[in-house]
């Protein structure tokens, strides 16, 4: 009733985050994209905030030792399962012994792997997912190792015919718009440049390269800070903070990408070039609203279908 | 109670307000009707709340500030916690007490004589500010940040004195160590301070 690890890559199990403990310095982490997690879920056929693997870009092998219902999606990613390529974005019925090869990505950074059933791992603080700063939560608190073996939850459904359909998300190509709402604190100049997204983009920021922006702030008391927000420190070139992001930062705030595009930022690669663009805040939260609805549709497509 | 907030993208608000004495989980009890609030995080001088996405942050500020001056309370224990230093030094502490024109020994006789208070948690789960450090030891933070700090360590930065956790990157001056294990998410109360607290360290 498990899946071994044969080749961990960036791998590490989570869900929709940890939130409510943002007071105690708890960052909620969880999915850096997580539609595209969703989405895995929903195709394997499990509750929405059902744990999974995330695997940041990098080749991971997996074997499973129980038959199981299996979704990649997030990342378009070559990938392989009991010797065959798959397609992403689908649910693929696979047999105890079977090998799951994820990589190399060709889009995206963050790809999910649903599997009926969940990873079984205990919810630490309401959540199931690994806090990778803090070190604890998932599996042991950190990435995953070759050899790891983890516990599958229930299968929740049973196999059927492979389906002739898929669903992918959009995703970000080298050339990628982040809209956002300037402030508090005001940096002219932001939306002017194009920006190129840096070599060591984690989890936790977005290092965003350039000509460096002329920015005079006094030091900042540390002030509550989380996913989408655009800091300037004093070198002039933005961080623009993603999943994993503190519950707190020094930097001042000049900005914070829209709800809509943050999963757009959690899957920039590095190299991508990135332009800001400042817009209102009727359109974001437009912006939000249409995502949710055209997701919603999906979900309710693939119910449909399954 | 002045109803001044500031957006912070889409889905945030900043509502200036000193959070001390608030009951946060009364006040999300109070908003959890209306509204979906996913995080409130208090500072030292705001409180930070995060919705749903689609959320009508005006009428939710206006909400929160309501439900704010509701929100306080008075049962709440004064805490002083004691913590107990190591013998080994921290790597800047001879640089930090020339600083304030004391020998290393001096310095943290009067480090250990001061009383600070926890104004906030944050950074890393468990890592507590502590206000209450003299204006004449307050130093910038290092310019680069050191790529590991030991866990329990005891260090100052940007005008407050703090504890480092975790093992972690860290840009404050490192005055000594604790053993103390200031969080733990398999406790009953995962965090050992919380805001308001006094704390006071022992050689």
């Amino acid at each position: 009733m498990t899946l071994k690890v044969i080749r961990a890559g960036f791998s590490s199990v989570q869900d929709l985050g940890r939130f409510g403990h943002e007071a105690v310095g708890v960052a909620p982490g969880g999915a850096a994209d997580p539609l595209a997690a969703q989405l895995a879920n929903a195709l394997v056929g499990n509750a929405a905030d059902a744990a999974l693997l995330e695997i940041q870009l990098s080749a991971a092998t997996f074997v499973l030792e129980r038959d199981a219902c299996i979704a990649l999606t997030g990342a378009r990613v070559d990938f392989a399962a009991a010797g065959r390529p798959r397609a992403n974005g689908q649910p693929i019925w696979l047999r105890s012994g079977d090998e799951i090869k994820v990589g190399p990505f060709k889009q995206g950074r963050a790809a999910y792997l649903g599997i009926a059933g969940g990873i079984a791992v205990p919810a630490l603080l309401g959540s199931r997912s690994t806090d990778l700063q803090a070190g604890f939560g998932g599996f042991g608190g950190r990435w995953l190792r070759a050899l790891d073996v983890l516990t599958l939850g229930d299968p929740p459904s049973k196999a059927r015919h492979q389906p002739n359909w898929w669903c992918e998300l959009e995703l970000p190509g080298d050339h990628a718009i982040l809209r956002y709402l300037p402030g508090p604190i005001s940096a002219p100049g932001l939306a002017n440049s194009i920006w190129t997204v840096g070599r060591d983009a984690t989890r936790m920021a977005i290092n965003l390269q350039g000509s460096a922006l002329a920015f005079d702030c006094a030091e900042q008391p540390s002030g509550a800070v989380f996913p989408g927000v655009i800091q300037l420190p004093p070198a002039g070139l933005p961080i623009i903070l993603s999943v994993d992001a503190q519950t707190l930062g020094g930097y001042p705030l000049v900005g914070c990408v829209v709800h809509a595009d943050l999963r757009r930022l959690a899957q920039l690669l590095p190299g991508a070039r990135v332009k800001l663009e400042p817009i209102d805040a009727g359109l974001a939260i437009t912006l939000a609203k249409r995502q949710q609805a055209e997701f919603n549709a999906t979900l309710y497509a693939i119910r449909d279908r399954l | 109670m002045s109803e001044q907030f500031v957006a912070i993208g889409d889905c945030a608000i900043r509502l200036s307000v000193d959070v001390r004495g608030i009951d946060l989980d009364a006040l999300r009890r109070a908003l959890a009707a209306q509204d979906s609030l996913l995080s409130l995080i208090p500072t030292q001088d705001a409180l930070t709340l995060r919705y749903a996405a689609g959320s009508d942050l005006q009428s939710a500020a206006k909400r929160a500030t309501a439900a704010l001056a509701n929100a306080f309370s008075v049962t709440r224990p004064q805490r002083v916690h004691q913590v107990p230093l190591l013998a080994d030094k921290g790597e800047d502490l001879t640089m930090v007490a020339e600083h304030a024109g004391m020998s290393a020994d001096q310095f943290l006789d009067a480090f250990c004589a001061l009383e600070f208070v926890v104004v906030q948690i944050g950074f890393q789960p468990g890592f507590p500010y502590l206000s209450g450090l003299p204006r004449a030891w307050a130093l910038r933070r290092r310019a680069a940040p050191r790529p590991r700090v030991p866990a329990g360590s005891v260090a100052i930065g940007g005008g407050y004195a703090g504890i480092y956790p975790n093992a972690t990157p860290g840009g404050w001056h490192l005055l000594a160590r604790t053993q103390w294990v200031l969080f733990d998410p398999h406790r009953l109360e995962p965090c050992l301070f919380a805001t308001g607290d006094r704390v006071r360290f022992l050689r």
